[in-house]
């Protein structure tokens, strides 16, 4: 796989994934599923993990504003640097995902769900940002 | 800059998780631990009772019986101490008095009795164990279920220079006064002194249970304190929008409900306690998951679910 491609298809999940965990909380919230006290520690504890990774995502999507940008030369990429790319934020958003379900379904109480999502923050937080990190924090080339 | 940043930010977020964290779990589940006691000072709080009652202790002490200590039978305490500017022993007696007669008349229920009812509720504890000491300068009230006319009384002690002895409080008798907590009996007097008793606790359980069946969740949980002729005792959980009608969480409720005779005949005072988790799906929360509702919705419940019970009782339903 391509280098732009990757970036796109990773940056398009991040963003997606932000959105869908973000109304996932309003919604089960709504439903009854968190306490009111529960909704507002949770988002101030789960947007900020995914807002890191996002911010990266974004920053890309603004680089390649013009359709040039997107379909500048990129090189062919390992395929072991695609699969951890693709592993680790889509484990990621899926571990808080699942957290969030856990919670609300009560399989959890809410003191192991912090502890789960500090648990899942540390596993792959820090990882996942690296790898995003060399994928994304780099300057776009000007389209030829 | 954010993945510069994210090696120094994760530990400082699981390091402020994980101090939540055994906070929380020091948390014991013992009645005496950190749970009940906050639980009844944030009922003060929200009564407004603290301006007048400020929580002293709440520990396990051992029953005498015979004269004689019994290491195996623990009693429960809650020490209060009356709030007063007052430096006279009489004066401050007076406005102690005040005080609780004002609590009947606003409230049209027995200020003792609430509490007493509120500690047992939050300690889940037998209320013939329990009591509560309230501290007037150098004496005491205590609030007790006195074991031979199976009712709520209050003694009041002067240990004013070490001798003790028994003082009066002129208070308003309970059965004068009718609040949104009580409703006279309707229909005959039953010959079977439990009969009554048992019928309540039925209504208590068709009521729960019919909310959960149109509501289509599972059959609630009871339990059921052993059937007195004067009183009814139960906790349900697993149900929802009962006294949060607008909020779909689980709720526990627990119940005690007082016969008492009165001159024109009988009259039942209830005291509702109740918690709340949220949760979806069937599975229950975990203990450590509730909390407190607010008094002021309890009591609107407590008035809907007792007009309910007096027709019920009126109706003569089996």
């Amino acid at each position: 796989m391509i280098e732009s491609r990757l970036r796109n298809i990773i940056s398009i999940f991040l963003i997606v994934s932000h959105a869908v965990i973000f109304l996932l909380l309003i919604l089960m919230f709504m439903l009854g599923g968190l306490t009111q006290n529960e909704f507002t520690t949770s988002l101030s504890v789960v947007v900020p993990m995914l807002a890191a990774l996002t911010g990266l995502a974004v920053g890309y999507v603004t680089s390649v504003k013009k359709r040039a940008q997107m379909a500048a030369f990129s090189e062919e990429l390992s395929s072991v640097y695609v699969f951890t790319t693709f592993l680790l934020p889509v484990v990621f958003v899926l571990a808080i995902a699942g957290l969030v379900i856990a919670k609300v379904t009560n399989l959890v109480s809410f003191e192991q769900f912090k502890i789960a999502l500090a648990a899942v923050e540390t596993t792959f937080g820090a990882y996942t940002g690296k790898v995003l990190a060399s994928l994304f924090d780099k300057q776009q080339e000007p389209a030829k | 800059m954010i993945p510069a940043l994210w090696p120094c930010t994760t530990p400082v977020v699981v390091l402020l998780l994980f101090i939540g964290t055994i906070s929380a779990q020091n948390q014991s589940r013992d009645c005496t631990g950190a749970e009940s006691p906050s639980s009844l000072q944030n009922w003060l709080q929200q009564t407004r009772l603290a301006e007048h009652f400020e929580f002293q202790k709440l520990r396990h002490i051992s029953t005498s019986s015979d004269g004689k200590d019994d290491p195996t039978k623990k009693s429960l305490q809650l020490g209060l101490l009356f709030l007063t500017n007052e430096t006279e022993e009489t004066k401050a007696v007076n406005q102690f008095v005040d005080v609780l007669n004002q609590y009947q008349i606003t409230n049209g229920s027995s200020l003792p009795e609430a509490i007493f009812y509120k500690l047992i509720h939050a300690c889940d504890w037998p209320r013939g164990d329990a009591l509560v000491d309230i501290y007037v300068l150098e004496d005491t009230v205590t609030v007790f279920l006195d074991s031979a006319s199976r009712e709520v009384v209050i003694r009041a002690i002067s240990q004013r220079d070490t001798v003790r002895q028994a003082i009066i409080l002129a208070l308003i008798p309970n059965t004068k006064v009718t609040g949104s907590n009580q409703i006279p009996l309707k229909g005959p007097k039953l010959t079977d002194p439990n009969a009554l008793a048992r019928r309540i606790e039925r209504f208590f359980e068709n009521y729960f249970a019919e909310g959960n069946r149109k509501a289509h969740l599972d059959y609630p949980q009871f339990s059921l304190e052993p059937v007195e002729s004067d009183y009814v005792g139960l906790k349900v959980a697993g149900v929802k929008r009962q006294v949060l009608p607008s909020d779909n969480y689980w709720e526990k409720i627990t119940v005690s409900v007082e016969i008492k005779s009165v001159p024109d005949g009988q009259k039942l005072v209830c005291y509702l306690s109740g918690k709340y988790a949220s949760g979806l799906g069937s599975r229950l929360p975990s203990e450590d998951n509730y909390a407190e509702i607010e008094e002021s919705k309890l009591r609107g419940f407590t008035g809907t679910i007792l007009r309910k019970l007096q027709d019920y009782i009126a109706a003569g339903a089996p």
